[in-house]
This record gives structure tokens, C-alpha cells and sequence, in this order.
């Protein structure tokens, strides 16, 4: 069973089936740059030196501030971001960051459904 | 009887309808809507009472969130970039939107400066500030500009700014990328003033084929050049008073054709002692003396660097064919003399200058004779 990690705001595991680095956030977390740097941390440590593109969902998420959406924007630490959630206020946090961190060197993609980020992510496996 | 229908079936349809409604985009809670009525044992007047009363309070928490939005909006349109609209726990379309607002906010409230921020730090300077056209009209003008101008800063946006500074080439400052401290001068309020003299420089807005103009900065630098003039003049005066000093500490005095006095009084240093020298040879050549007095009489310690002062000048005084008499020589400078291990040989010495003199002037005349 692979490694799970929780933090305040959400669970990271590495999917060993699907070769994906994934993020759950919890139902009704708001998230500060504080948590971003907290959760980016763990999932690099599960990483264990390698670099593995990310799944992030969130559905459950209800704010994450400026100062945590900019720090996950500058974030290199992944080699691409798909974020996916379906509840309104994951889909408008995920198409705004996907406005304004869209152009970054990190490909970045949001999705509806799990389905088509995880084959949109198969394209930057190692 | 309306529609010919009786009241159960009307009263059927009439839940069956409301029933939908409250299904829409709230398909659990419709259930639990309903099974609440059901719950409470009622009929079906009363479960379409319970759907009726849902309905109610959907449609008063629907305006409320929708007034909620609109303050937000509101305030993002005040540039209140601070204000956040409330997210329930329904995360439904209002919850949606008001983080969208929200996020809207914090990404503005981060990238973006007011207008009143800008006007109130142009307005807080105290130096002139001026946004000129390309064309040459001013677009902008801080209150220092209209105090500095002697105008009404809101009355400068359009005039020329050439109409202030006359000769002040746009397209040309423009072409180079901007200019520094261009000097002008602005007639003054008073006309029995003088006028001022003002520094501008002038800064590109963007690039110099697609400028957006210039921002010019003016100041007034009257103070500034008057404050330097009185240094020069300072400085002049006390150069003219250093010369004076070097002048007098060496003054050389023709009694005769051939005799030169020198009378030294204060300290001799080393700077001292090498002017004396300079003059004194200096004197002896242009007048073809052939004895000087060096005069102590004033001198109240002899250090190394007058010793060495005299002695300099007795040889080079000898090399141009005149003698040196060292009159004022004191018993304490005899003292210090020999403290100093130096006699001070080819000058005679005499304790007092007349001495010095009365024996000169016998030596001339005895040559004469």
C-alpha cells in the first residue's frame, strides 16, 4: 500500500497503479500559502527524488489565497499540474488559476473529470 | 368547479408541481423536503405546504446570496479590493461565484495601484511634475507644478508645455530617450522679483518610437544656485586671504639698492620656511642685492624647519653673490640652536636689526667708497 501523507488541508499518495503523484483536498479547507508551502513539501518527499506529474483535486477545497495560488504557480517542483473538480467553487478556483498560471513553464491543465486528466498526465510519466 | 376537476386532483398536480420545483438543483434536499412533510403525518395539502414553504425560503436565501454578490461587485468597482464576498458550506453556483470575486480581489488587490494611490504620491512631492503629450499638450500636473507655474494644477492639463518652457523640444527629447537637469528660467510671481531658475528632466513613457510621452520633473534650483555662489564667493575671498597670509608672513623690504630686509615673525614651518627662501632669492636676483637681513626679532621658538630655512637660504644667497645677516638673535635662540647642533656658520648674526642694518649699510658704503 503506498504512502499516504495528510497535512491541514488535504491527503497526498503517490498512485503506484496510475505512476501519478495525487492531492485530495478536504471538504471545506481554505488553504494559505503556509499550507501550499506544507503540502508541496510532503509530496516532494513522497516523491523520493523523482519527479512525478500531479493530480490535484479540488473538489472540496472553499479558498485558497492569493499567496498559496502564487506559490503553487511558481512551483517547479512538478513536472505537470491537472487539477480537477466538478463543485463550483473547485472549478472556478481551477479555471482561474489555470488564467493566470495557465502560461507558466509547468504545463497546466483543468479537468472535469479523473478520467481525462489522468490521460492528459500519462504524457509526462518518466 | 374550474377545469371540471375536483380539489384532490388539483390539489395532486399542485404538489406534484411544486414537488419539481423543489427538485430542481436540489435534488437531496427535495427528498428530504419531502419526506419531511411526510414525517410530520400530514396530507397532501400539507406536504404541498411544506414544498411551498421551501420554496419560499429558497428563493429569500437565493436574494440574499445574489445581494451579497452584488456588494461584491460593488466593491470591486470602488477599488475596495478588500471586501469578500461569504462562501457557504453548499458549494453551489453563488458559492462559485463569490470565490471567484473573492479571487478576483486578491489578484487585483496584489498587481494592481489605485489611481487616488498614484494622484496622492504626485501630490505629495514637492517638486513639480508634469505629463506631457508627445504632441507637446501637458496631460497631467501635480500641485507643485501649479504652485511652480503660478497656475491652478487643474488648469495646466492642455496647455503646451512650451507655453512654460519655451524651446523645449518634445520630439527631440523624446528621439534621445529623455533628458537631465535642462535649465530654465521662469519669470517670478512678483514682477519685482527675479525670475527662477528651474532644473528639468525629462523621463520616456515606453519606447521612443511608441512613446506614450514625458514625464517631466521640475525643480527649482534658485536656492541651490544662489547657495552655490555664495560658497564661491566664500572660497574666492578665503583664497585671497591665504595669499594675503603667505604674502605677508614673508615680506621682503628694500632699504637700499642692495639691501633687502626680511622680518619674520610667528612660527616657521616647513612650508614657511621654503616660501621664505623663494622670496628671498627671488629679490636678491631682480634687484642684484648683495646682503639681506633675515630678521627673528618676531620669532619666538626656532624648530628644525627654520634652521634648515636659514641655512638654505644663506648658500643660495651665496650662489647668487649676497650675504645673509641674521639679526634678533635672542640668548634663547642661541640656546635652541645648540640644542640643535647647528651654529648656523656662513650667517653672521647680530642681536638686534638695527645692529643688523647699522652694520649692512657700512659694508655697502665702505664697498662704495
Amino acid at each position: 500500500m503506498s504512502k499516504r501523507v495528510e497535512t491541514r488541508t488535504g491527503v497526498s499518495w503517490v498512485d503506484e497503479e496510475l505512476g501519478l503523484l495525487r492531492f485530495e483536498y478536504a471538504q471545506g479547507t481554505e488553504c494559505t500559502l503556509e499550507d501550499a508551502r506544507e503540502n508541496v513539501e510532503a509530496q516532494v518527499d513522497l516523491c523520493e527524488g523523482e519527479t512525478l506529474p500531479i493530480l490535484v483535486d479540488v473538489a472540496g477545497v472553499k479558498a485558497i489565497d492569493q499567496a498559496a495560488r502564487s506559490y503553487y504557480g511558481e512551483s517547479k517542483a512538478f513536472p505537470a499540474l491537472a487539477l480537477v473538480g466538478e463543485a463550483p467553487i473547485g472549478r472556478i478556483i481551477g479555471n482561474i488559476f489555470l488564467a493566470i498560471y495557465g502560461s507558466r513553464d509547468t504545463p497546466t491543465r483543468f479537468f472535469k473529470s479523473e478520467d481525462e486528466a489522468v490521460a492528459w498526465l500519462r504524457g509526462f510519466l518518466p | 368547479m374550474a377545469n371540471g376537476r375536483g380539489a384532490d386532483e388539483r390539489l395532486a398536480e399542485l404538489t406534484s408541481l411544486l414537488r419539481e420545483l423543489c427538485a430542481q438543483g436540489y435534488a437531496e434536499q427535495g427528498a428530504a423536503d419531502e419526506q419531511g412533510a411526510a414525517d410530520e403525518g400530514g396530507d397532501e395539502l400539507d406536504a404541498a405546504l411544506a414544498l411551498a414553504r421551501t420554496l419560499s425560503e429558497r428563493r429569500a436565501n437565493t436574494e440574499q446570496r445574489l445581494h451579497e454578490l452584488q456588494d461584491m461587485i460593488v466593491a470591486l468597482v470602488s477599488f475596495d479590493y478588500l471586501s469578500r464576498a461569504p462562501i457557504s458550506d453548499a458549494n453551489d453556483m453563488f458559492d462559485g461565484m463569490a470565490a471567484g470575486l473573492n479571487m478576483l480581489a486578491e489578484e487585483l488587490s496584489s498587481s494592481t495601484v489605485s489611481r487616488a494611490y498614484m494622484l496622492e504620491i504626485l501630490e505629495s512631492m514637492d517638486d513639480a511634475v508634469l505629463v506631457v503629450d508627445p504632441e507637446g499638450p501637458i496631460m497631467t500636473a501635480n500641485h507643485a507644478a501649479g504652485v511652480l507655474l503660478g497656475a491652478a494644477s487643474d488648469g495646466l492639463p492642455g496647455q503646451a508645455i512650451t507655453e512654460h518652457f519655451p524651446g523645449l523640444d518634445i520630439a527631440a527629447l523624446i528621439a534621445a530617450g529623455g533628458g537631465r537637469d535642462l535649465e530654465f528660467e521662469l519669470a517670478a510671481a512678483d514682477p519685482h522679483d527675479p525670475p527662477r531658475k528651474v532644473s528639468l528632466t525629462a523621463s520616456l513613457m515606453g519606447e521612443a518610437d511608441q512613446s506614450d510621452g514625458l514625464v517631466c520633473v521640475v525643480r527649482d534650483i534658485s536656492e541651490r544656485l544662489r547657495l552655490e555662489a555664495e560658497r564661491w564667493r566664500l572660497r574666492e575671498a578665503v583664497q585671497r586671504q591665504a595669499i594675503l597670509v603667505d604674502e605677508l608672513s614673508t615680506p621682503l623690504i628694500p632699504i637700499t639698492d642692495e639691501l633687502l630686509v626680511m622680518p619674520l615673525i610667528g612660527p616657521i614651518d616647513s612650508q614657511r620656511s621654503g616660501r621664505m627662501v623663494e622670496v628671498l632669492l627671488t629679490g636678491i636676483a631682480a634687484r642684484r642685492a648683495k646682503l639681506a637681513i633675515l630678521d627673528i626679532t618676531g620669532v619666538r621658538a626656532i624648530g628644525p624647519d627654520a634652521v634648515d630655512g636659514i641655512a638654505r637660504a644663506t648658500r643660495a644667497a651665496a650662489l647668487l653673490g649676497a650675504e645673509v645677516l641674521l639679526t634678533g638673535v635672542r640668548p634663547d635662540v642661541v640656546t635652541s640652536l645648540l640644542e640643535l647642533d647647528t651654529t648656523l656658520d656662513q650667517a653672521r648674526a647680530f642681536g638686534s636689526l638695527q645692529a643688523g642694518i647699522f652694520a649692512a649699510l657700512e659694508r655697502i658704503l665702505a664697498r662704495t667708497d
